[in-house]
């Protein structure tokens, strides 16, 4: 009796689960079939050049997807997104008005929609936001997990995409592209500020490789191997680890062993932590210690525990000291880094300058546009030339605008237990860097 | 854990057992009935692009390759008792046969899926020999640790682009229509597949093995012949499947075809629509597919709100949901009995 009641009870659940999500399907659906002439409008404007004028003055809003990393490993650059999404909403809808579309004034809304720092998720996710939601424009961010899947998305829907946060070389593999684009770093131009470093440094030259068998581990062994050949550097690589590694003393033992005084580690946060640590256990200290995709951020610094963190070297992707400013906020990047760190506890996320890049870049597509008609917001996309909190950006023939990614070391600082400096910035030399570069106190020992 | 397992697999039989018992009952007198199902059943799927957008699209083709992989796991270990958690090994080397077939090489796509097949039934003889001779908890770690060193493999294999993967551009150009009659043609295949096993001597083979291994043996049945069989067919329909995943999905990695989140999505499939039933992994796929969609509007908790709803129905109906309709309605649209 009991258990009659059990699947009753369940059944009435499943039903109610399937009735709404059924109906949530069906929304789609019925949307969808409002999309597909939609759709078509978009196809045949796309061959015509024309504005569906019908299509786009019904709009209320712009609507614009944003595939993201929410929940994952990734999830850490989405950290100041809506902080960045609310100060640059306000002064784009409220304090603007919205922009001007066919005549009128539209504010921007914004859907997002998680790529569990998934790339099979991303890919779900970005159709989802252009076929269910019929996003205008769809943005995709953070390293070739949710950028090249974004994009794949763009191309074959025909909806103009923006992507950001990832290596260029990685993005360029899904290309050419039509209908998306990208806001990337480039991995040798990365390589040559953080070789030009190690150049300032007095080493032994022996460079080794702490490198993961992900794509950044893959594409960071054949940049420095191609960089370094030929060169008075010797490189050792004691080959890959998988990410989630958590004993790499044979590892260091090699390193050690072969004399190794630079390492160049491509490694998430918690396994630099975990390679660091037990390299100190181990009593092996590198002079220099660079690291790529980890490190980005003051309290992993501080997790180091005692001076563990003391002049690590690692690829920042934004500084406050850029010397550049945001058309839409009207602040320059150290105005914006201090009103975080008024607004929020601790130092400030290197992700803000690319979220706010990204809404500087779409206030300015979206106004010089003034239609959301795809093929024209495409042609205003890749006509973008605009002074960003990352300088001047506009496209390369691959549709790419290639953004800063530089040498920077952490210091014990003023206000926090650690500050970052630029040491090397060669390759955007508008960007001031600091000299001379500190070997780390832990090296001294 | 070996008695944990052992407890599981005996409610997993024990749960078999009864819903195979409930179809039996449900046998007679569905012929017609069954064959006007299927009829309406197919003019629908073939002439939904007609009046579906594309988001009704890539939803019915996500729920049509997700059948098909739910289809393949559940002849594994709702029929043959091999649990496995290495399915993906095919899904990624189906995924990959695509990938370098038609962007590596420039070669026509469909080759791929006949690349596939083949690559996944050789890999599967091979990695049998060792695995086969494993059993229980340790042939089930035994096939992730075969997923997992593919991982690694494709990651540092440097003909298969290392970790970077593949874009397949080759698809940009296909429509969600294209796609769509792949993964329908994926979605059939795999059923028929199934069916047709389960009605041959294959079939009343695995279902005696599933029932008691040692009887089984006992009245002339090969154990391993008969689980190397289904774990080739298995595998081959299953690499198939992955092709058309990433025809679907135009970007591949290692770490994300090769991971162990595919079996996930397999077992939740399977056991919440009904284990060692043919219907149970479309029902499974149906309640999965959708379920994910919904859960898209819940950002940052949706893998939470799916966790709860599986416990909720492994506990409430732990035989799925076709153990719950097998006692009420008398409908067997997938009879595996000659009538």
């Amino acid at each position: 009796m009991k258990k009659e009641m059990y699947r009753k009870i369940l059944m009435v659940a499943l039903c109610i689960v399937m009735v709404f999500a059924m109906a949530a399907c069906g929304g789609g659906g019925s949307s969808t079939g409002d999309s597909s002439g939609g759709s078509n409008a978009s196809t045949e404007t796309t061959g015509g050049g024309e504005p569906s004028a019908p299509a786009t003055t019904d709009k209320t809003e712009i609507l614009v997807g944003f595939a993201a990393p929410l929940t994952g490993p990734l999830a850490i650059f989405m950290g100041p997104t809506p902080w960045v999404e609310a100060l640059c909403l306000d002064a784009i809808n409220n304090q603007n008005g919205g922009i001007l579309v066919d005549g009128k004034q539209l504010p921007i809304r914004v859907i997002y929609a998680d790529t569990e720092s998934d790339s099979n998720k991303a890919m779900e996710a970005a159709t989802k936001l252009v076929t269910q939601d019929k996003v205008d424009i769809l943005v995709g961010a953070w390293t070739p997990v949710g950028a090249n899947p974004i994009s794949a998305v763009a191309e074959r829907y025909e909806i103009p995409a923006f992507t950001f946060g990832a290596p260029e070389e990685s993005w360029l593999e899904g290309g050419p592209y039509k209908w998306a684009t990208g806001m990337h770093f480039n991995y040798d131009l990365l390589c040559t500020d953080i070789i030009n470093m190690w150049n300032k440094l007095d080493t032994n030259k022996k460079v080794g490789f702490v490198l993961d068998t992900d794509v950044d581990g893959a594409t960071g062994r054949e940049v420095y191997t191609r960089m370094l050949e030929g060169t008075e550097y010797e490189i050792f690589d004691p080959g890959a680890y998988t990410i989630g590694t958590t004993d790499f003393t044979s590892m260091i033992s090699k390193l050690k062993e072969a004399n190794v005084e630079i390492i160049t580690a491509d490694m998430i946060t918690p396994d630099f932590t975990t390679f660091w640590k037990q390299c100190h256990q181990y009593g092996y200290i590198p002079k220099v210690c660079t690291i790529n995709k980890g490190m980005h951020y003051e309290a992993d610094v501080e997790n180091l525990g005692d001076d563990g963190g003391n002049g690590i070297t690692f690829s920042s992707l934004w500084d406050k000291n850029f010397p550049f400013s945001s058309p839409l906020l009207g602040m320059s990047a150290t105005e914006i880094a201090d009103l975080w760190q008024s607004e929020n506890e601790g130092f400030y996320p290197y992700s803000i300058g690319y979220d706010v890049a990204m809404y500087d870049i779409l206030n300015d597509v979206l106004t010089r546009a003034g239609t959301l008609d795809k093929a024209t917001l495409l042609d205003a996309i890749l006509a973008t030339d605009i002074d960003t909190v990352f300088g001047n950006l506009s496209f390369n023939e691959n549709q790419c605008m290639v953004v800063p990614a530089i040498a920077t070391q952490w210091l014990p600082g003023e206000t926090f237990p650690f500050e970052k400096k630029v040491v090397s910035s060669e390759t955007f030399p508008a960007i001031p860097s600091y000299d001379p570069i500190i070997i780390p106190a832990t090296t001294q020992k | 854990m070996s008695s944990v397992f052992n407890k599981i697999k005996d409610n997993v039989t024990e749960g078999v057992r009864e819903n195979q018992e409930d179809a039996i009952k449900r046998g007679a007198g569905a012929g017609k009935r069954t064959i006007l199902i299927w009829g309406i059943a197919i003019i629908v799927l073939v002439t939904v692009p007609t009046y579906a957008g594309d988001y009704v699209l890539n939803v019915m083709i996500l729920m049509l390759l997700y059948m098909a992989l739910g289809q393949m796991w559940n002849l594994l270990g709702g029929y043959a008792g091999l649990v496995s958690l290495g399915q993906q090994s095919f899904i990624g080397i189906g995924g990959y046969a695509l990938a370098i077939v038609s962007q590596k090489y420039g070669l026509p796509a469909l080759l791929a899926f006949g690349i596939a097949a083949g690559v996944s039934v050789v890999f599967a003889l091979v990695i049998s020999i060792p695995i086969f001779k494993m059993q229980g908890v340790y042939f089930t770690i035994g096939t992730w640790i075969v997923s997992e060193c593919l991982a690694l493999w494709f990651s540092t294999w440097a003909w298969a682009n290392y970790a970077q993967g593949y874009n397949i551009t080759i698809t940009y150009q296909m429509t969600a229509t294209h796609i769509y009659y792949v993964a329908l043609a994926i979605g059939v295949g795999s059923l028929i597949v199934v069916f047709f096993i389960l009605r041959s001597r294959l079939g009343l083979a695995l279902m005696a093995m599933r029932d008691n291994e040692s009887a089984a043996e006992v009245r002339g049945v090969e154990l391993y012949r008969t689980k190397l069989k289904c774990f080739l067919i298995s595998a081959c329909v299953t690499g198939v499947a992955g092709a058309g995943i990433y025809l679907q999905q135009a970007f591949i990695q290692p770490t994300n075809a090769f991971g162990i989140s595919w079996t996930v999505s397999m077992v939740f499939m399977v056991v919440i629509g009904g284990l060692g039933t043919v219907e149970g992994p479309i029902i499974g796929a149906v309640i999965y597919v959708v379920l994910r969609q919904v859960l898209y509007n819940f950002p940052g908790i949706s893998m939470v709100i799916l966790g709860i709803i599986a416990i909720a129905i492994i506990l409430l109906a732990p035989k799925g949901i076709m153990g719950i309709f097998g006692r009420r309605v008398t409908i067997d649209i997938f009879s595996v009995r000659r009538k």
